[in-house]
């Protein structure tokens, strides 16, 4: 569980990273984007040794997309419409169901 | 239209990088981890490209869905894996959201 939870916390700074690089225009981003998602990546890996693969991808999925959305409207002035939380959510529902 | 094409590409290259990571054997397998590092390294390329001008909280959503819907199709169309309802559900829950999230809203004329 300790994996899994450091596996999402790398998740979650990687995506920040990703928006901060704006598309490559900065460098320290883009770097730490690679590393944050390749850290989260193997730490995903090394978390399904011990416990289930199917449980853990998708509490996985599921709050990595959820963090993913909450940051963005608080750093990045995204939207907040209900629209958007609907839709979303049924992506991290359809997604839970099949892993 | 430019931005769901690179989504498509990245969502391939996220999905290639998926199946190998199946192969690798928790990365003991030296040639099926290269191509989990080529694949991923490009995948999350073009996912830095798409974000630049798009909502990080959207596209991140369309990614693992359409990642999540991809690997399961190919599951059941190559590897012959099982049609089980919650499949069949949750691929129609996936592709309401993608689909709810892609379409523009039509404003309504007063």
């Amino acid at each position: 569980m300790g994996y899994l939870i450091l596996s999402l916390v790398f998740a979650t700074i990687g995506n920040i990273s990703v928006k901060l690089s704006y598309g490559f225009q900065r460098v320290f981003p883009s770097i730490t984007a690679f590393v944050f998602i390749g850290a989260c990546l193997y730490f995903l890996t090394l978390s399904v040794q011990t416990i289930e693969v199917g449980i853990a991808y998708a509490i996985w999925s599921g709050v990595s997309i959820m963090a993913t959305t909450i940051f963005g409207i608080l750093l990045f002035n995204e939207k907040a419409s209900r629209r958007k939380f609907l839709f979303i959510s049924f992506i991290i529902l359809g997604v839970m169901i099949i892993k | 239209m430019k931005t769901y094409l690179l989504l498509g590409i990245s969502i391939l290259f996220e999905v290639a990088g998926a199946t190998a990571m199946k192969y690798s054997e928790g990365f003991t397998n030296v040639m099926a981890s290269l191509v989990v590092i080529f694949c991923y390294t490009l995948a999350v390329s073009f996912y830095i490209f798409i974000t630049k001008n798009n909502e990080i909280g959207m596209i991140n959503a369309l990614w693992s869905g359409g990642g999540t819907l991809l690997v399961t199709l190919l599951g059941v169309g190559l590897f012959g894996e099982s049609v089980t309802m919650s499949k069949l559900l949750g691929l129609t829950l996936i592709l309401v959201g993608m689909v709810g999230l892609t379409v523009p809203v039509k404003e309504r004329s007063v």
